[in-house]
């Protein structure tokens, strides 16, 4: 079966050059994830937004997280857009107005912050190689 | 000898520009490696009337396009209609073929429409596709290995399992490649991509091969 992409060239970036997402904390502030999870104040206070979350704390979440993207530009295969690029300000008022594009950007933030939320909170456990060390 | 695929790109603008460049370097001789007859309706040729002409033919097994969508309107070049909920069910070649229409939210009601009129199997998007600018090749290249499955001889439910394993390999390059966009493109429509599979008969025949 022929393959049309491939992981091969692929660099590996080191955790502290990647852009993460971030993370609101109870007062609504964005802290990178990263911060998040490996600085114990920031921690709780993001253990604490975690805890609200809701519908409106999603949209506001990712807001967050689109205003903290460089160069934020995505294109839409959908046939009612006047245009058919997304900007910044554009998926912003999307999310506000509670649109179709807007609910899928929305969706979009949330699954692809998870996956490094499951991932650096697995590397930020506390005692985590004390425990293997006990096994 | 009539052509058992058709494919239509529109290139009317640059999202549909890059899925139709991609289509046309990887999809398409690939699809004809495999051993099918292709039909290729690209940019001024997306129309509704050459893609009727052409699905008309009596070998076609396969329509797979890439243009813009909404849940019940599927366009080609300038986002001219070619095939609505409302009006599909008198669009020649429906009948007995499989469809794969990489746009938005075709799956609402155009996906179901073209499966009351007849189609044998529905590939498509239940919410809006967002392509990353900077590697659309990503996703583009997972949506296609759903007509790279068919063409190899796989059922249509072996396919959407392939191509949803293409999504999750998409999404593991794009995190290694630092790219936040693509992941979430990824996601989006890795999530929003319905088609056959055994659970879920609802998109047509999961057994069904071209």
């Amino acid at each position: 079966m022929p393959r049309t992409f491939t992981s091969s060239s692929a660099r590996r970036i080191p955790d502290e050059e990647r852009e993460l997402p971030v993370v609101l904390t109870s007062n609504d502030e964005p802290v990178p994830l990263g911060l998040a999870v490996t600085q114990p104040e920031n921690r709780q206070r993001a253990k604490d937004a975690f805890r609200r979350s809701d519908s409106d704390y999603d949209r506001r979440l990712a807001i967050a997280r689109i205003r903290a993207q460089k160069d934020f530009r995505m294109g839409l295969l959908g046939a009612d857009a006047e245009d058919s690029v997304i900007t910044r300000d554009r998926a912003i008022q999307e999310i506000e107005q509670g649109t179709e594009i807007g609910e899928q950007l929305v969706r979009m933030e949330a699954a692809a912050g998870s996956v490094r939320e499951d991932a650096l909170a697995e590397v930020a456990r506390p005692n985590r190689s004390a425990g293997l060390r006990r096994g | 000898m009539t052509d058992q695929i058709v494919a239509a790109a529109a290139d009317s603008d640059s999202v549909v520009r890059t899925g139709a460049a991609f289509r046309k370097k990887i999809l398409y001789p690939l699809l004809r490696r495999c051993g099918f007859r292709l039909r290729v309706l690209e940019g001024e040729d997306d129309q509704k009337q050459q893609v009727d002409d052409a699905m008309a033919k009596p070998d076609v097994r396969l329509f797979t396009g890439i243009g813009h969508g909404n849940a019940e309107i599927f366009t080609g070049q300038h986002q001219s209609p070619i095939y609505t909920a409302q009006e599909v069910g008198t669009a020649p070649g429906v009948q007995g073929r499989i469809f794969h229409l990489c746009s938005c939210s075709t799956a609402q009601k155009l996906g179901p429409a073209l499966l009351a009129a007849g189609a044998r199997a529905f590939f498509g998007y239940a919410s809006p596709v967002l392509v990353n600018f900077d590697q659309p090749s990503w996703l583009y290249g997972a949506d296609s290995e759903i007509d790279i499955a068919l063409a190899s001889g796989f059922t249509c439910a072996e396919a959407l399992a392939r191509a949803k394993a293409a999504f999750e390999q998409a999404i593991h390059v794009a995190e290694e490649n630092n790219s936040p966009r693509g992941v979430r493109a990824l996601f989006g429509a890795r999530v929003g991509l319905r088609g056959p599979s055994a659970l879920d008969s609802k998109w047509g025949d999961p057994a069904a091969r071209l």
